[in-house]
């Protein structure tokens, strides 16, 4: 596209082009049937951009756009719910799905041997989703058509979520292994969070359990580690533990908070903090989801970090939201591949803003 | 985006519609670009022009030019391709629907000319004259689509200093639900490209107010915690929410 201007006076004529060009892809869409043009049928949609064009992508995607939602915007959580949910009354495993599509813009379902398994992951985000809008929306009639494939997968957590088999979470850094405290930590959220949707207390006692064998036993060296028994080198941010604070749920309890806080303080860099030991960059949109439960010190430190590699000059925006923070090959403060750019997971920077919003 | 010449500024400005409640206003897949310019020498004429070409559709030659003009006097340039495969995509780039541009003098009387024609032979009519021709036979997939608002003498307190242009892609099926089609959100209240055009046109004043205030609530949540917070926020909404995503390289 090219812009000219002229002043008449100076016969400046074409004087320059500002080419600009355009990816017409958007970073959600709000539709609604074409043939009955039914409003009350609304729904929102999400591409996994710059990955691999997963359609509402549930592990890896929606749960880390959902802080802006519920800050600025709960209704729109409703209609990015909507084709999941109703996707899930149809779904034939006792566990949850993936996507609802390989190509945006087609949602054309998901199969259970082809789908990518983060069976837990998928399956515990649901929960703290549907939560999130029901906390934020005050509306508790939205999730009573689900409960019963809500409480199938709450069922599937409490036998499986704790000492979770070998599987991958969707952040993807550790790789495939079991007993991983994060996975136990999803679990623990989502059996609360059912809880606090239905108001079966069972389920939420269940979580709160949960949270203590994760304290007892996925603890090392005064801090979480990777996975249960791990040695106290490892360790993990526990970013779970921001949906926590966000939805009020206090699966975890403050001395937990200050315990990871502590942790992290000893951590902090330039660029913030890497996402576990076996790593040196960090996922910088989980980083607010460790600050939330951090002391303020600590928090702004982190907030620090992701603040001095958006604004280094060395990046524009849209950018990647993992960059190096440790090493020195490559720098930190860069990511030089071409990934993880310009996803609507930004949206996770907004969980320090959304927590005890409701 | 400023330029400056001969004294006078030159900044572009994107503005896309970012509405938390109005999902009219959301859905609607248009974008404003405004061209502004002060401290232009008195007695001077100014005119600007935009253009677009078929490298927008992302189907290479396989392409087709329409004018139209709206009710309320907007000129549009619609593209598409003559071969399309509706939801396809190419290189994270729709490959299917129209692409728009617009001028509309609805809020100001600036005469508004169109030409299709090769980029030098605009070029140079806009430059020879400051105005184009309204010829718009004969596209070629080579053509650039071109409208210009002629501004004028600038020391007429009464013109305006700053002009917008539309640019939209339209699918009416937009997605693919499980073997149904849907549209945008909007199309429930208006639809036809013509209509749509006006309609945007008349939001923008509403829909940068709500911009402005959607401003301030981003900057006030984010201050409660830090000016560094606040300004992530920020950042962060327009990876977010932004249905166009551009990016402008000076050449």
């Amino acid at each position: 596209m090219g812009f000219s201007y002229q002043i008449s006076e100076f016969n400046l004529g074409q004087v320059a082009d500002w080419d600009v060009r355009s990816h017409s892809f958007g970073a959600f869409e709000i539709l609604i049937p074409l043939d009955t043009l039914n409003t009350s049928q609304a729904t929102a949609w999400m591409k996994e951009i710059s990955t691999d064009g997963n359609v509402q992508t549930i592990a890896d995607l929606l749960p880390k756009a959902f802080p802006i939602f519920y800050s600025v915007a709960p209704d729109i959580m409703r209609l990015l719910l909507n084709p999941v949910l109703e996707y899930a009354l149809t779904w034939p495993a006792n566990f949850g799905f993936h996507d609802l599509g390989k190509h945006y813009p087609n949602a054309t379902g998901e199969t259970v041997a082809a789908q990518e398994a983060l069976t837990v992951d998928q399956t515990a985000v649901l929960h703290w989703m549907v939560y999130a809008y029901q906390k934020a929306s005050g509306n508790k009639e939205y999730a009573k058509p689900y409960l019963g494939v809500l409480q199938k997968f709450a069922d599937y957590l409490v036998s499986n979520g704790l000492y979770v088999s070998k599987q991958s979470s969707a952040v993807d850094s550790i790789g495939p292994t079991a007993n991983q405290t994060v996975l136990a930590m999803y679990s623990a959220i989502a059996l609360t969070s059912f809880g606090a949707t239905t108001g079966m207390g069972n389920y939420t006692a269940v979580g709160k359990h949960f949270a203590d064998v994760i304290v007892q036993q996925g603890v090392n060296g005064s801090h979480v580690t990777a996975h249960f028994g791990d040695p106290a080198s490892s360790w993990i941010s526990t970013y779970p533990m921001g949906f926590d604070m966000m939805l009020g749920l206090n699966t975890f309890n403050a001395t937990t908070y200050k315990m990871q806080s502590d942790w992290y303080s000893t951590l902090t860099s330039e660029y913030g903090i890497p996402f576990f030991s076996g790593v040196n960059y960090a996922v910088g949109d989980l980083i607010p989801w460790c600050a939330v439960t951090s002391t303020d010190e600590v928090r702004d430190a982190l907030i620090g970090g992701i603040h001095a590699f958006f604004t280094d000059g060395m990046n524009n925006l849209p950018g990647p939201t993992r960059w190096y923070v440790t090493g020195s090959n490559p720098a930190p403060g860069t990511w030089p591949r071409m990934s993880s750019i310009n996803k609507p997971t930004a949206g996770a920077y907004w969980i320090l803003a959304a927590a005890k919003l409701y | 985006m400023t330029l400056t010449a001969g004294g006078a500024t030159f900044t572009l400005d994107f503005f896309s519609p970012v509405s938390p409640t109005n999902y009219v206003r959301q859905s609607m897949p248009y974008s404003y670009l405004t061209v502004s310019v002060s401290g232009v020498p008195k007695g001077a004429t100014v005119d600007i022009m935009s253009e677009i070409d078929n490298t927008w559709t992302g189907q290479g030659n396989n392409v087709q030019a329409f004018f139209s003009q709206s009710k309320r006097g907007a000129r549009i340039f619609t593209l598409n391709g003559t071969q399309s495969y509706t939801y396809s995509e190419n290189k994270d780039m729709a490959a299917w629907g129209n692409v728009i541009l617009a001028a509309s003098s609805h809020s100001h009387a600036t005469p508004i000319s169109y030409q299709i024609g090769s980029g030098p032979d605009n070029a140079a009519q806009f430059a020879n004259n400051g105005t184009l021709t309204n010829a718009v036979s004969g596209y070629t997939p080579s053509d650039h689509l071109a409208i210009a608002y002629h501004l004028g003498k600038m020391a007429n307190n009464k013109k305006p200093s700053s002009v917008t242009f539309a640019i939209g892609l339209e699918q009416e099926k937009a997605f693919n639900s499980f073997g149904s089609p849907l549209t945008g959100y909007y199309r429930a209240t208006v639809s036809g490209t013509e209509d749509v055009v006006d309609y945007f046109f008349a939001d923008e004043p509403a829909a940068r107010a709500e911009g402005a205030k959607f401003d301030r609530e981003i900057i006030d949540m984010g201050m409660q915690i830090s000016q560094n917070y606040s300004d992530i926020l920020e950042a962060s909404v327009r990876q977010t929410w932004v249905f166009l995503i551009r990016s402008l390289n000076l050449i």
